[in-house]
């Protein structure tokens, strides 16, 4: 199984659609192996409606200069297009949702949403990023 | 299930024409927030909840909508 990615400006982006009880949207992530979490952001939580103080306090970030707290969601459900254009669902017992930002300038309101390194590790997906070729994609065997 | 594939076939399209066309959209919305639907800019505005406002009052589904921050030219952004 392959998920696409994006390559976009020196980054590597993937969109999914996220379902959480009766929630369901579409997120950007930043595909960032330098992070070890991974999250909604404080504004896509806000588009899709989702309440970051309702969920219980995770652990703090410290984000471009900005201080995040994270709560923890259960049972988060990402689907992705594979190559085929057909829906890969990943389930999530656990993941984190930022709850805001104490700075309000238009650095802590681009804070994107992240797919760090654990959810790699979790659902055993191999990163393979080729910039010179624009080929990036997420692979399981 | 079909709906809901084309949505998120949809989206990725939009995320990747933001992406092809960024240069360009760099010049027209710098320092914006602006919204991005069937690879068109549907809205935009210098703050994240006014383009909410602007784009609650065109009745669009926020939750399948995508919503970037253009930077000024020469920004790197470094998370």
């Amino acid at each position: 199984m392959k998920i696409r990615l994006i390559i976009a400006k020196e980054r590597v982006v993937v969109t999914a659609s996220v379902r959480y009880k009766r929630v369901f949207g579409h997120i950007e992530f930043f595909v960032d192996t330098g992070s070890d979490t991974s999250f909604i952001s404080p504004t896509d939580a806000v588009r899709l409606k989702l309440s970051p103080a309702s969920f219980p306090f995770k652990c703090n970030a410290k984000i471009g200069g900005s201080s995040l707290a994270l709560n923890k969601m259960e049972n988060v459900s990402l689907a992705f297009l594979n190559e085929n254009g057909e829906k890969e669902e990943l389930n999530n017992p656990e993941f984190l949702i930022a709850c805001g930002v104490r700075k309000k300038d238009e650095t802590a309101y681009s804070i994107p949403s992240i797919i760090g390194l654990n959810f790699l590790k979790e659902h055993k997906l191999e990163l393979r990023v080729n910039p010179a070729k624009n080929e990036a994609y997420l692979e399981r065997e | 299930m079909r709906e809901e594939l084309k949505l998120l076939t949809r989206f990725q399209k939009d995320s990747e024409w933001f992406n092809s066309n960024f240069d360009e959209l760099q010049c027209n919305y710098e320092n914006r927030f602006i919204a991005i639907k069937d690879e068109n800019v549907l809205d935009s505005a210098p703050d994240f909840q006014k383009l909410l406002r602007l784009l609650s009052r065109k009745r669009e589904n926020l939750a399948f909508i995508l919503i970037k921050f253009i930077h000024e030219k020469g920004t790197s952004v470094i998370i």
